[in-house]
């Protein structure tokens, strides 16, 4: 709003942005710079600081150089590949269940956040038993309908699939709870319209609920590139990186380089890798809202 | 006839999913009541054999970390690491939302860029950050980090655009300041973003992990979070222990869910989310 | 207008200032920071794994005891279980400033951290108490020595022994393992196990570096020179010795494969009586003792080598960080954990792995409660220990080796292309000095 003199309104915003500004100059611009100065130095965790000295680049040629970041940016896009459409389809079809005013609706809706509050360490423990290979629910259910289950985690073109699945499972219900939001806020005269015209079901589905989502839809995808991107405690809590190091993905790339390796520096530039490697996803993503996302209403 | 056709398949359906859904969970009951026997068994066992409330004794007699303590722990900082952040998006989306001024075009697309960096290029400097000032070992330093939180401005911003502008010009042009404004008019309207917001707030506290592991040293300020990852540490092969944990750890989120339902869904059908 | 400016430029160039002036503030604080001299009681913090939630009771009533006699030294337990997060949270404190005073490490760590300069040098403090012989077995005192210098003191230590189910071993109608078993006898026995019936297993032995470091040595091989100047992991020994570990799962069938073992841990399969031999270090037998039913009898013997006998000898030690305010109190607490005749007692009551000193006493106290039965066998094993390379890059080195061992292990790689592509690897990553 446009009321009272420049300086005022100048003024009051200052005021509002005031405590997270502090926030973002102290905890985000001032550790970034840090984490910049890191990691033009290799310095080694467990030293002091002054024993650190500046190589430049080099840590950002040696990322470029060794096949190890390809490797595991080819393994973090698989995930993403895989849980990205999975997750949002599955939250919406969560959503449509839930946007009815059913007997019972109380009850599913917590049933379908459980997973979501669960910490992964025993959502781990749960889904190595639901995708054993002997045992496991999934490949039981699998082989009553005469279908050999692989050995999942076990095995390294399987691994990742079977991570994805505990994935969308604990995270399903809490974007279900997004779309539930946006699927509530449409304005009933569309659906009225609709009936009147005799359209029904599917096709109301594709001509009215999903292009007034879309807007939701991206906000979810955008939410869901920036996180996948840094995909780390399913990964590291079911596999560790394995098995033979077919799960390796940057976060987890970044963690071990830390904290196992001590090369700090190193980390540091493998983060800024990733920070790069966001930055253009989110803004391609932007780039192309225009042609599907549809902001009338 | 129809009718009553698609009612069954509806909740066939759903009922299915449902059951997808919980049965890890069931496995995991079973298995919390499992002592002196393998938790991994071929075929699956559903009821333990020998039946044993050990697993619910020893959690709560823990010697290192205090179960209970650490779930009390972890109310008060979500609690905290809700109200206080909150608070902060809530002003900042206000100024976003509401006020012209210039260094909007500047500082809002800053505030989103802080979205996009991983987590891991902020943790070391930022837990030096907090040893310098001396705020390492409390719930302050915990706290601080999350006060400027870009996903919370961005949700409750949109919210607030969607506010009619009408009354609050009104009122500012009478005289009011900004700051009534925003506790009398947009505080109210916006409830139910807050209240959204508030209960993401409150789940991402209640589940963080690494930050409070290098935070915190005092076991008696760890985080039920920390308690279960240290009883995953400890326990290796003990799984019954850690199933009795977790789903322990499980009743107080329920019930802060349940009772934060019947708001969370009035607001979000009022607000919606365009952008 | 100019306003808004003003406050967007002001803000950049604080941040500005914060940033340039902010990195070597920030690093340069820290340990600084403490009050100096205090002539109160003095404060350690004393960081530790090894007591877990099992021990945990043990480790206060020490502490107790500690107070009692040294009432002007205040501990603080910072007991964590073992995992990653003690490692990253102690990493995390030291690449802060805000090392502990004391903090406990297991052989695997105590390499990176001695060769990386973090723990002080503790031969003074030894002399003084007139420890450096006589208290400790010489094996522990050799687990804390680098160049010559002795930099922790030893807590407990564990030797890797081979656990065998005495029931399994009745039912095929074999005898029981000896000390003068060798790779073929195991394998021998093993096959008949098996035999037995489906899902029932000879033997599991862990295929990773670890496990491979030691064994390559049971077959006369290592991973490195004498000299240390270069590696040596594709050394035709040590294919011969990969070829054994991974044909006990394919051609011997005595071992299962990923796919049969169906992501059931060894101590479960073992609990349930599908396991005969097992390889694993003592630390475990408090947890089998829990687990085990009362109808499974077990014993330990000495591992079995080839052309020589090569066994692990984990420590759990305790260094003093170089940046503690007050080393001489942080010893006496280590020296007293480690060696009072009191704390001792304790730990042989609970037995909680086995304490470093060298008293024959004790040794027949703990030989003496089974089960398992032939608990001698965990001194036997002293007598054949070998300890890993002594290198920074330790983790590193680990790390390639397991990966390439797994593809062997799973079939992907044959031991030769595992083990030319290990040796590639370590020579082009990792610094020999």
């Amino acid at each position: 709003m446009v009321v009272g003199s420049s300086r005022s309104r100048n003024a009051a915003a200052f005021l509002f942005l005031l405590p997270s500004l502090m926030g973002l100059g102290v905890f985000f611009l001032l550790p970034i710079g840090s984490s910049l100065l890191m990691s033009l130095t290799d310095w080694d965790a467990l030293q002091p600081m002054a024993t650190a000295r500046l190589v430049g680049v080099s840590n950002f040629a040696e990322l470029f150089r060794t096949p190890e970041l390809y490797k595991v940016l080819s393994h973090t896009l698989t995930y993403m590949g895989l849980y990205i459409p999975l997750v949002i389809i599955a939250s919406l079809v969560e959503a449509n269940l839930l946007a009815k005013d059913f007997r019972g609706l109380r009850l599913y809706k917590v049933m379908f956040y459980l997973p979501v509050i669960t910490s992964w360490v025993a959502g781990s423990l749960i889904w190595r038993w639901v995708l054993n290979s002997k045992y496991g629910f999934l490949n039981n259910w699998l082989l009553a309908i005469g279908i050999q289950g692989p050995p999942w985690l076990s095995s390294q073109t399987w691994a990742m699939p079977g991570i994805v699945l505990a994935a969308v499972w604990k995270d399903t219900g809490y974007y279900a709870l997004i779309f539930l939001a946006a699927l509530k806020s449409i304005n009933r005269s569309y659906y009225e319209a609709a009936a009147v015209d005799g359209a029904r079901g599917w096709r109301v589905f594709t001509r009215i609920t999903l292009p007034l989502v879309s807007p939701t839809i991206f906000f979810v995808l955008v939410i869901n590139v920036i996180n996948g991107f840094q995909v780390f405690d399913s990964v590291w809590v079911m596999t560790h990186g394995g098995p033979v190091e077919a799960t390796t993905v940057i976060a987890e790339r970044i963690f071990r380089n830390a904290f196992t390796y001590y090369k700090m520096g190193f980390a540091a530039a493998y983060s800024w890798i990733l920070f790069a490697f966001i930055l253009v996803a989110t803004v391609v993503q932007m780039r192309i809202q225009n042609r599907w996302v549809n902001y009338d209403a | 006839m129809r009718k009553v056709l698609g009612k069954v398949l509806f909740y066939a359906f759903i009922s299915i999913v449902a059951f997808l859904v919980i049965v890890p969970f069931l496995w995991m009951i079973g298995t919390s009541f499992k002592a002196r026997e393998a938790t991994y068994t071929i075929p699956i066992r559903w009821i333990p054999e020998r039946p044993s409330l050990e697993a619910y004794q020893a959690i709560f007699s823990l010697t290192n970390v205090n179960f209970l303590r650490a779930t009390a722990n972890s109310f008060f900082l979500s609690f905290i690491m809700t109200v206080f952040p909150l608070l902060s998006s809530a002003m900042a989306a206000y100024a976003f939302a509401k006020i012209e001024f210039r260094a909007k075009r500047i500082l809002f697309p800053l505030f989103l860029a802080t979205m996009m960096i991983p987590a891991a290029v902020l943790m070391v400097p930022n837990y030096v950050l907090l040893n310098t000032l001396g705020l390492l070992n409390t719930y302050t330093g915990l706290l601080l980090p999350s006060l400027c939180s870009a996903f919370a401005i961005f949700f409750i911003r949109q919210f607030m655009m969607s506010v009619d502008n009408a009354y609050s010009e009104a009122a500012l042009m009478d005289g009011a300041s900004w700051l009534r404004i925003f506790f009398s008019v947009m505080m109210p309207l916006t409830r139910p973003a807050l209240m959204t917001m508030g209960l993401f707030n409150f789940m991402g506290a209640w589940n963080n992990f690494m930050w409070p592991l290098v935070v915190l040293y005092n076991r008696d300020k760890w985080t039920l979070q920390l308690a279960l990852g240290n009883m995953g540490n400890q326990f290796g092969n003990f799984n019954h222990y850690l199933m009795a944990g977790a789903l322990v750890s499980l009743v107080p989120i329920v019930i802060v869910y349940l009772v934060s339902q019947k708001y969370v869904e009035q607001g979000l059908a009022i607000g919606g989310l365009k952008a | 207008m100019k306003q808004s400016r003003t406050v967007v430029v002001g803000i950049v160039l604080v941040t500005m200032l914060l940033l340039a002036a902010g990195p070597s503030a920030v690093f340069a604080g820290g340990a600084g920071e403490r009050a100096a001299v205090s002539t109160g009681p003095v404060e350690l913090v004393y960081n530790n794994f090894s007591a877990g939630e099992t021990n945990a009771k043990v480790l206060n009533d020490m502490l107790d005891l500690f107070r009692q006699k040294y009432p002007n030294i205040k501990v603080t337990n910072d007991a964590m279980g073992y995992g990653d997060a003690y490692w990253t949270q102690l990493t995390t404190r030291i690449a802060g400033g805000n090392a502990p005073d004391a903090f406990e490490v297991n052989m695997e760590n105590f390499i990176p951290y001695v060769t990386r300069d973090v723990m002080l040098p503790l031969d003074e403090y030894y002399a003084a108490a007139g420890a450096k012989s006589g208290i400790y077995s010489k094996a522990v005192l050799d687990a804390c020595t680098y160049q010559g210098k002795l930099y922790a003191v030893p807590q407990s230590f564990s030797t890797v022994v081979m656990i065998y189910n005495k029931n399994l071993f009745d039912r095929a109608g074999i005898a029981y393992p000896t000390e003068n078993w060798k790779w073929a006898d195991a394998v021998a026995a093993g096959q008949k196990i098996t035999a037995l019936g489906e899902d029932i297993w000879g033997t599991f032995n862990p295929i990773q570096f670890w496990e491979f470091y030691k064994v390559v040595q049971q077959n006369g091989g290592s991973l490195l020179s004498a000299d240390r100047k270069h590696f040596t992991i594709n050394s035709p020994q040590n294919l011969e010795t990969l070829q054994y570990m991974v044909d006990r799962i394919r051609k011997y069938k005595v071992m299962p494969d990923k796919v049969a073992q169906a992501d059931r841990t060894e101590s479960d399969l073992f609990v349930e009586g599908r396991l005969a031999m097992w390889l694993n270090g003592v630390w475990s037998f408090s947890e089998l003792q829990k687990r085990a039913p009362a109808d499974l009898r077990w014993g330990a013997e000495v591992e079995p080598g080839n052309t020589a006998k090569a066994t692990h000898f984990f420590a759990n030690v305790a260094a003093v960080s170089r940046t503690a305010k007050h080393p001489k109190e942080a010893f006496t607490l280590l020296h007293f954990l480690a060696s009072d005749p009191q704390v001792v007692a304790l730990r042989l009551k609970a037995q909680w792995e086995l304490p470093t000193v060298s008293d024959p006493k004790l040794v027949e106290t703990y030989i003496n409660a089974t089960p398992p039965d032939n608990k001698k066998s965990v001194f036997r094993s002293l007598e054949y220990v070998v300890r890993p390379p002594a290198l920074k890059q330790f983790n590193e080195l680990a790390n390639l080796v397991t990966t390439k061992l797994e593809a062997a292990r799973d079939g992907t790689l044959s031991p030769k292309e595992a083990l030319d592509q290990a040796q590639a690897e370590a020579e082009r990553t990792i610094k020999l000095e």
